[in-house]
């Protein structure tokens, strides 16, 4: 299979002999900043030929000999021109001017497609900048992560919960990069606020399903989040005032037009303005949060250029009795290189190390303190070979290093200690791929691939033997192996074809399909509702098997409107999903040795409709998404061993999000959000013992109820200054109501005896947000 | 859970509210419960036989009559319990200075009901005893005097891990709520790193209520009871059920039981059987 896979490979690629042909190639950036542009599109109006940027703004074509027109587009940006004369091979530095609010004119008429009926990718929303900042936001803070909440097939536990959950995936199977480095925890305050300073992310994409041969590792989608470069012209100031925290972020050039900077800064203060309305039990209390983005590129010559990027940020919650404190860092170096104009090569280096830390406990003398880390260290070459007009090849290597710090915990009583130090474990995780686009005719697009993923898990370290036993209660430890350094104590492998294809019905329309398997090696392990910032990630073991998915997906692309402004698409997916882990009753997973014993495997299947529509250009902007999906799984002893509905699993998930520009100086935007309550566990009788009233449900069933439905409605306003040439500094308001009509949504509903009187018991409903939150914020830029 | 809990509290700042409403719920099948709770104190000794009842039926449990229930020492001893009253509550009515539990002993309880006979049994594990009680003055956050902390102070033992239960009281009224379950491994909360230590801080102040603190005069009980490892599970799963709210609750899920039905088509049981040590201090807050 595999072999025949690749002589198709190489014989799809080898007869490319015709013409004689010259490549364009070049970048495609913003002139105010000198950013490079991701994922424009390039199409050459006599041929009908197009092709998109990639990650860092790079393209290239062949075309036989003769004279063309190319239109660059991408939504957000005015679409440029550059005719070439096409006689010996071209490079071209093209420009492309962001649009002002207001309606521009388009100059060029050619009847284009937009991106989602012209590009072969599917299941994909990439996501300006400029639009999550139009969203009305809590607390008037744009973010990136509540902003996918928002998309179709993409969905959550609850308000203020880490993560989103995409196509009936958990939390932990999304592959979430930033300037592709890894985030192990994407939240901020639980999951009020992403990690993700708005002022210094330049792209963000969403891809839920036919994810390219490139990535792995993760199950259910790749969040990937571009950071600026910074500015190359100028230097600039930008940040904003709010109620929750303060952002500053400083770009500017190191040497004009060919290195510069962005540092970016984000502080909390809720702890300081909520000071006042805490018990006095609380007084004492610390939590806030602060980011630290930064970033460095130089274009050394026209073939190199080299990226440094930083990440830090850090949540701290807690008393001086008792606190706990985690955080983010990661460091990359990426080295683009043209081979020649035809192979584009990227090497990413990167470091990452997620930590936490638990302190209980006052003194030294009597206290309890714990600390965990996750360090990758990878290295990834990947390379793209612009071969000829038909085909484009990718190929590429992937390897990381894991180091799990599962903990050392010291325990002190009455200036008495001990230590446990849980072993660390080690493993090394690579992924091999290769693939082709290729374009068949001029109505069909065919992307196929294979990532070949292997997985060691090695020594130094420990590894644990489990006897059978009863499915749902701890499997006994039968015996441990100490492992020496450099031991390979297991291994995995996985071949995972992709394969993506597309085709244009007319010009306005075109049909896609794609499949997708995926392996996971590196698992969040949760039993909460929502995770909480203790959960333990652990990696692969002897016990723990890697995750595995397959997708398939298939989906209708649309644009409606003159200028083809609305993009429409309906997709249905079905996901299968191998070794999901669940927990035994009372699971114990913090601080246990014997922790895998308390695990359940089991599978998963999910499967929906969904429907989204887009404006991006003109006067009111905004998106409409359905999704109709069920989300299940099944492991052996939950729910008497049948399948139950997922805590994330919504029937009807709806979104509309609009933003109006009133007048030159006023917008106004609004979100509004239904989804089907989501499913809970509800007892139907109780005993007591020892006085304890205690909850139970008839054949212990898992999420046999729903909770209410969720609604919600966000207004907000922003003022913006007159609009006057040669303003240097630029100020704007922004108003917003977060709740509008004050709904009292249910994050769960739960069952105890009444506080005041024991003998009773009661339902209750709790929310997160029970009321209307107004804000105020100020954003500026100098 | 208790990380849990405090996390919810400090996200009440983003206005987070809780209000009781009303919800439909279809009633489970009957069980037996068994509430079997005996210890090595001198005199009677009770094991209430109950049936559940619907989730919000707040009337008395109704009391499961007519049963025979006998305890069965590895010694060979019997003690057969009655319920004189018919109230479901069936007592070993001993002498006032013979014990039932012995430590070191393993004990098992045969009940026959309605034509069904049930099983469980459980060990007597010793207990440290409680070395002291102290109280140091509570002081709250703007810096005043509120009350008294109480803390007691008992070791545990070498090697083994070991089980507890510690139940307190104000004025011998015993602290019932949820919240104020307090169990311990190895004198720690929730990993065995401690054995052999004195008890650490949070359990020995885990006797007082932040809100309402004892004050001068007040009396302080506290009893130390020696469990099974399966019981020290059984209220962690308990407490977990009877408290599981908020942003991170865990899944619901039926707390376990260690009654089984060996013969019978009865209904089928719920509950715990446990034999204890105890051992007991008390003192006066000033």
């Amino acid at each position: 299979m595999r072999k025949t896979l690749l002589s198709f490979f190489l014989l799809s690629t080898l007869f490319s002999f015709a013409q004689e042909k010259f490549t364009v190639s070049g970048y495609v950036r913003s002139p105010e900043d000198g950013e490079e542009i991701i994922g424009a599109s390039i199409q050459v109006q006599e041929t009908g030929a197009s092709i998109t940027t990639n990650d860092y703004g790079f393209f290239s074509i062949s075309l036989p000999k003769g004279s063309y027109t190319l239109i660059f587009s991408i939504s957000g940006f005015a679409d440029a021109e550059q005719k070439v004369e096409l006689m010996q091979d071209i490079k071209l530095k093209v420009d492309m001017q962001r649009k002002a609010t207001k309606v521009e004119e388009i100059k060029i008429t050619v009847k284009r497609k937009t991106d989602n009926v012209k590009k072969i990718d599917m299941s994909t929303i990439q996501l300006d900048i400029k639009a999550i900042q139009k969203m009305p936001a809590l607390l008037g803070e744009p973010d990136v992560i509540r902003s996918i909440q928002t998309l179709p097939g993409v969905s959550t536990v609850g308000e203020g919960a880490t993560g989103f959950n995409v196509r009936g995936g958990n939390i932990d199977q999304n592959l979430i990069l930033l300037d592709e480095a890894p985030v192990f925890n994407s939240s901020h305050l639980f999951g009020f606020f992403s990690v993700f300073n708005p002022d210094a992310v330049k792209s963000v994409k969403l891809v839920k399903g036919g994810i390219s041969s490139q990535y792995g590792g993760r199950l259910s989608s790749l969040l990937d989040v571009r950071m600026k470069d910074g500015n190359k012209k100028k230097f600039q100031a930008s940040g904003g005032l709010g109620l929750i925290f303060s952002r500053l972020a400083i770009e500017g050039p190191i040497i004009k037009n060919k290195a510069s900077f962005i540092v970016a800064a984000r502080r909390s203060y809720i702890d300081v303005l909520a000071k006042p309305f805490l018990p006095t039990s609380l007084k004492d209390a610390k939590f806030y949060f602060y980011d630290l983005t930064a970033k460095a590129n130089w274009e050394i010559n026209e073939k190199n250029k080299i990226y440094l990027s930083a990440y830090m940020g850090r949540d701290v919650f807690g008393t001086s009795a008792f606190g706990f404190n985690w955080g983010n860092a990661t460091t990359t170096l990426r080295w683009n290189h043209l081979f020649n104009e035809k192979m584009f090569m990227n090497m990413t280096t990167y470091y990452s190390n997620y930590d936490y830390r638990l302190d209980a406990g006052a003194t030294d003398a009597n206290g309890f303190h714990w600390n965990s880390n996750i360090i990758n260290y990878a290295v990834k070459p990947e390379v793209t070979y612009y071969l000829n007009t038909k085909n484009t090849l990718k190929f590429g290597l992937q390897s990381t290093l894991h180091n799990i710090k599962p903990g050392t915990a010291t325990f002190s009583s009455s200036g008495q200690s001990s230590t446990i130090t849980l072993a660390d474990k080690y493993a090394l995780e690579s992924g091999l791929y290769l693939e082709n686009e290729q374009k068949i005719g001029t109505k069909l697009i065919v992307n196929y691939g294979l990532r070949y993923s292997g997985y060691l898990f090695l020594g130094p370290g420990k590894s644990y033997n489990y006897g059978d036993t009863t499915a749902g209660i701890a499997k006994p430890l039968e015996g441990t192996t100490d492992h020496k350094n450099g031991d390979l104590i297991t291994s995995y492998f996985n071949p995972e074809p992709r394969l993506s294809v597309k085709y244009d019905i007319n010009d306005k329309s075109s049909i896609k399909a794609s499949y997708n398997r995926m392996a996971q090696y590196i698992h969040l392990l949760s039993n909460t509702a929502a995770s909480t910032p203790l959960d333990m990630w652990t990696i692969s073991t002897n016990n723990i098997k890697p995750q595995l998915a397959d997708q398939a997906a298939m989906g209708y692309f649309r644009n409606f409107g003159e200028k083809h402004v609305i993009e429409v698409s309906a997709e249905v997916y079905y996901k299968w999903m191998q070794n999901q882990l669940d927990y035994i009753k009372n699971a114990s997973l913090l601080l246990n040795e014997k922790f895998e014993g308390d695990l359940l495997g089991g599978n998963g299947r999910s499967y929906g409709l969904e429907l989204y529509a887009k404006k991006s250009e003109g006067r009111f902007t905004g998106w409409a998404s359905y999704t109709l999906s069920r989300s299940e799984r099944k492991v052996a002893s939950i729910n008497q061993s049948n399948w139950y509905p997922t805590r994330y699993d919504k029937t009807h998930n709806f979104n509309l999000i609009l933003a109006y520009a009133l007048t030159k100086r006023i917008d106004v935007a609004a979100n509004f959000v239904y989804s089907t309550g989501v499913p809970s566990t509800f007892p139907n009788s109780r005993y007591v013992v020892q006085g304890y009233i205690i909850p139970n449900t008839e054949n212990d069933a898992r999420n046999n109820f729903r909770v209410t439905p969720y609604h919600r409605l966000d207004l907000s306003v922003t003022l913006k200054p007159k609009v006057k040439e040669n303003r240097k500094f630029y100020g704007e308001w922004v108003f917003s109501v977060y709740n509008v009509y004050a709904r009292e949504n249910a994050f769960t509903i739960y069952f105890q005896a009444d506080p005041n009187d024991a003998t009773k018991t009661q339902a209750i409903r709790y929310t997160i947000i029970g009321t209307a939150i107004p804000s105020v914020s100020y954003n500026f830029n100098f | 859970m208790k990380i849990a809990l405090y996390i919810s509290a400090i996200l009440l700042f983003f206005t987070s509210c809780e209000k009781v409403i009303s919800v439909d719920l279809s009633e489970g099948k009957k069980q037996l419960v068994v509430d079997g709770f005996l210890t090595n104190e001198a005199g009677p000794q009770t094991i209430h036989l109950s049936v559940t009842q619907p989730y919000f039926d707040n009337t008395t449990p109704p009391p499961a009559i007519g049963a025979v229930l006998k305890v069965i020492s590895s010694q060979g001893d019997t003690f057969s319990f009655v319920d004189n009253n018919n109230i479901g509550a069936y007592t070993w009515p001993g002498n006032p200075t013979d014990t039932l539990c012995k430590t070191g002993l393993s004990y098992t309880l045969n009940i026959s009901y309605l034509g069904s006979n049930y099983t469980s049994s459980s060990k007597v594990n010793p207990v440290p005893p409680v070395d002291s009680l102290t109280f140091t003055p509570n002081i709250d956050v703007s810096g005043k005097q509120n009350g008294y902390v109480a803390q007691f102070f008992a070791t545990d033992f070498k090697k083994q891990d070991d089980y507890y239960w510690v139940k307190y009281y104000r004025n011998d009224t015993l602290f019932s709520d949820p919240s104020s379950l307090l169990v311990s491994i190895n004198g720690a909360i929730f990993a065995p790193g401690a054995d052999g230590f004195q008890f650490i801080v949070p359990v020995r102040a885990g006797i007082n209520k932040r809100s309402n603190p004892y004050l001068l005069g007040q009396t302080v009980k506290v009893e130390v009871l020696s469990i099974t490892a399966d019981t020290w599970q059984f209220f962690g799963e308990a407490q977990t059920q009877m408290t599981n709210g908020g942003l991170f609750a865990t899944p619901p899920a039926n707390v376990s039981t260690n009654i089984s039905k060996i013969s019978g088509d009865g209904i089928s049981p719920i509950g715990w059987f446990c034999t204890s040590a105890l051992s007991r201090k008390s003192a006066v807050a000033q």
